[in-house]
């Protein structure tokens, strides 16, 4: 018979408990050792020193329980084991006593040279300080008061209150901090270290200064912040912004109010994350390389009066609130919105007010936060009007809106207006696109609360192609090719040869129609 | 007072010999088209009990009758189906993963969410609170009706779902006796994974201590390097765990992913089994039979690492 030190079959189980005591503390080791450990009870409080896992080091895990629910105050848990296998620490409800829990333990710390990882902490109050090679799950019913720290990595905090100390995985991950109260404090934010990623900060408000240091390819990434009652103070300063778990999806920040902590990416933020800000944007949000936000910034997302005061640069690029000129290719491919969404001029293809010299296949509407349309299918969202270049009369404007179709990019803030068959962005027209934000159909905001309109603008384009004069004529139907050709204003001729002056090729031409005045 | 050694009260606990993994033994399974699950059927009706394991659960784990369990856990493609009808009834956050699980994401969209699973991880058990746990169970036993009253009721009642002001829970898990689906209990769940008809021999019933079949821990790793668990295994950047990784590594009854995946509700107050998401320290810890996970119990509306495999019984009530 071959007895490993982990063979599952074989245990030594000593308990100690003191005639009046309430905890009782487990040893789980290998059979034929004899595990060392003491329980003191001092000024209330109980103190446990975890010795030694046996004279020969096997290793073993220790279970720490009460036998009164919340009751028992636990002061200290001291390893001072040298242990070379490691071992665990629990502190865990009491099967025997109904799931007794411990009330409070106010540290876990290692003195030794064992490696201990905390495998699960639950009791019905606070947790303090805990630095130990690993953090497993702890689970606290009113706060984490002390600092907790971890040589690798930290599963999971499950708080029903607040977290008022550090929190430190330096040179591994943060999984998840979720508090029902609020993480730090405004004045007194908590530092949160750690070096590959973390997966999700969540608190009633959180005020940290959050720091993920590593650099590379698998490292260095934050992925979740989630206020549910109130504002980010503090600051984060990681590598990437990304979603975990390799994903093509929306997973995001929603921040039930401001954005106060300054945030500084190192290198970008991934095209499928989103960051609500129900409020204000009032700190600063830095990204050092001209590719970085690639992602979309949506404030005042509650839809409640929030502003964007503080300052986005992206590789020294600063944004100008809240209609700022870069295109999105410019910034990494991302954008920031202030609700409700204004079209962003210079990201239309054309861009606002430009004049293209050729008919274009399509032509991008761009806003700087996604859009959608709401209402009836059969009403367009969307209204073109056209007018001809050189033709001043109101009675020119042409509604055409019927003549196009309209599809929703990927970023959910651009609108592709393509040509329907037989009709085109046709030369010599200016193009105005508004959104529709009255009816029962009209272009709305997508991820901002109660979904306002978009803001009233007007988009404009002319296309203005410079053809020749027999090229124009082919196109306006008229017979380049006589000696003589009449022309009417019908075909738009005569107001191109007066827009042109006398470079056209020597064709006699006998204008039919009066000449407009001034002509 | 500080106890020195030689006063300690010592109870000496001396299991049986560890023998190598045993086959496991035959199992029904029966697949119901019109459910979509796998359903294996234990059997061995009052069992031999649970001797305990540091106290947790000793004397537990004989069942009365037989009952039928799902081979794999709640896929998150099963869940979102779950998700998407239910979230217009949800008076919580909708975006919160205690309602959508690890592996289902959803945004604002018009006056609504939309979700969908994350790529690639449509068929990997997804996480979920108890509470949602109830309302799946709800759901399924009154035919995937959308509408309030089929989450509400028919297997849990969830009026009972209610928190005090000191913070307690006064949530009831007591199944409806005609219920078609439910919570596993920790009785049906531990018999389920660890107890094995054929043990000790034919007609000899005992019980392993880890998942598969097995008195070893499983060896955590990708199937290709010869691993039986991925628990531990979830990173944040490159991973796909989908239920069912490990065929070979099965309970006496048949089911697949007892380890890893989500760890799993039962009704007793606590999860059992690891995850994929816990730290690969702690893997064998959660595995060991009668080792609870998390205290679902004491926060039935919050789920991070917990997901569900389903019970039923052998035959349907009424039918």
């Amino acid at each position: 018979m071959r007895i490993g030190p982990w063979t599952a079959a074989m245990f030594l189980t000593l308990c100690t408990r003191l005639a009046f005591s309430d905890i009782i503390v487990f040893a789980d080791v290998v059979e034929g050792e004899y595990p060392e450990f003491s329980v003191t009870f001092v000024d209330g409080e109980w103190n446990v020193v975890l010795i030694s896992t046996g004279e020969n080091n096997l290793g073993g895990d220790f279970r720490i329980r009460s036998t009164s629910n919340a009751t028992d105050t636990i002061r200290y848990i001291i390893c001072d084991l040298d242990d070379p296998s490691g071992f665990g620490v629990i502190v865990e409800p009491n099967p025997n006593a109904n799931g007794a829990l411990v009330r409070t333990v106010r540290s876990i710390v290692s003195t030794g040279e064992a490696d201990i990882s905390l495998y699960s902490c639950e009791v019905s109050h606070d947790v303090g300080s805990v630095a130990l090679y690993a953090i497993g799950t702890i689970q606290a019913g009113r706060d984490v008061t002390g600092a907790l720290t971890s040589a690798t990595n930290i599963t999971l905090l499950d708080i029903v209150d607040g977290v008022t100390g550090n929190v430190s995985a330096a040179n591994g991950l943060l999984k998840n901090i979720e508090a029902g109260g609020a993480v730090g404090s405004v004045g007194t934010p908590i530092s949160i270290t750690v070096h590959d990623y973390v997966r999700r900060v969540m608190g009633a408000t959180v005020n940290a200064n959050i720091n993920v240091t590593g650099n590379g390819a698998l490292v260095g990434a934050f992925a979740r912040l989630v206020t549910t009652a109130g504002d980010v103070t503090g600051s984060l300063t990681c590598e990437r912004i990304v979603p975990i778990d390799q994903g093509q999806y929306n997973i995001d920040w929603n921040i039930a109010g401001d954005l106060v902590a300054d945030v500084n990416c190192e290198w970008f933020m991934h095209s499928d994350f989103t960051i609500y800000v129900d409020g204000s944007l009032e700190g600063d949000v830095t990204f050092d390389l001209d590719d970085g936000l690639q992602g979309q910034i949506i404030i005042n997302a509650g839809n409640n009066g929030g502003e964007w005061n503080g300052t986005i640069t992206v590789d020294d690029m600063t944004l100008s609130s809240p209609n700022y000129t870069q295109t999105s290719a410019q910034i990494g491919g991302g954008a920031v919105g202030l609700a409700p969404f204004n079209f962003h001029a210079t990201n239309c293809v054309p861009a606002d007010n430009a004049t293209v010299t050729a008919e274009p296949e399509s032509v991008t509407l761009s806003h700087y936060g996604p859009v959608e349309k709401y209402g009836q299918t059969t009403v367009a969202e969307l209204k073109i009007v056209r007018h001809p270049l050189v033709h001043f009369c109101a009675e020119c404007d042409e509604t055409v809106t019927g003549h196009f179709t309209w599809e929703y990019a990927a970023n959910g803030r651009d609108i592709v207006i393509t040509p329907s068959q037989g009709y085109a962005f046709e030369d010599g027209y200016e193009y105005h696109i508004t959104p529709v934000i009255t009816g029962e159909t009209v272009l709305r905001c997508q991820g901002v609360a109660g979904n306002p309109v978009v803001q009233s603008y007007n988009y404009n384009f002319k296309v203005d192609v410079p053809w020749s004069l027999k090229e124009l004529m082919r196109r306006r139907g008229v017979d380049p090719t006589g000696r003589t050709i009449t022309l009417d204003h019908s075909s738009g001729i005569v107001d191109w040869l007066h827009d042109r002056g006398g470079a056209v090729e020597p064709v006699r031409i006998t204008i039919s129609a009066p000449a407009r005045a001034g002509a | 007072m500080t106890l020195s050694r030689s006063s300690l009260l010592a109870f000496i606990c001396v299991p049986l010999l560890a023998h190598a993994s045993a086959v496991a033994p035959p199992f029904h399974s029966v697949r119901e088209p019109d459910d979509g699950y796998v359903w294996l059927t234990v059997g061995d009706v009052d069992n031999i009990k649970f001797e305990g394991y540091f106290g947790w659960f000793a004397g537990r784990g004989s069942v009365l009758y037989e009952y039928r369990i799902a081979q794999s856990e709640v896929l998150t493609a099963q869940h979102l189906e779950f998700v998407q009808a239910y979230w217009p009834f949800y008076d919580g956050d909708p975006l919160s993963e205690h309602f959508t699980g690890m592996f289902i994401t959803g945004w604002r969209q018009g006056n609504g969410y939309v979700y969908e699973s994350m790529p690639g991880w449509e068929d990997a058990p997804n996480t979920m609170s108890m509470r949602m746990a109830a309302r799946f169970c709800n759901w399924l036993h009154n035919g995937k009706v959308n509408e309030q009253w089929a989450f509400d009721k028919g297997v849990y009642d969830t009026s009972t779902f209610t928190r005090n002001p000191d913070g307690s829970y006064n949530d009831d898990y007591t199944r409806a006796p005609d219920a078609r689906y439910w919570i596993p209990t920790a009785d049906e769940w531990l018999k389920a994974v660890y107890y094995d008809p054929d043990r000790h021999g034919p007609g000899k019933g005992g019980w392993w201590i880890h998942p598969g079949s097995s008195d070893e821990r499983l060896r955590i790793e990708y199937p290709e390097n010869g691993g039986q668990t991925n628990g531990g295994l979830w990173e944040w950047y490159n991973s796909r765990l989908p239920a069912g990784m490990y065929p070979d590594v099965r309970t006496p009854w048949g089911l697949l992913d007892a380890s890893g995946g989500a760890s799993e509700h039962t009704t007793d107050g606590y999860s059992f089994g690891s995850s994929c998401l816990d730290d690969m320290l702690f893997v064998h810890h959660y595995d060991r039979a009668g080792q609870p996970h998390n205290s679902n119990g004491g926060r039935p509306d919050r789920g991070f690492l917990d997901g569900l495999r389903l019970a039923k019984p052998v035959r349907t009530p009424g039918k």
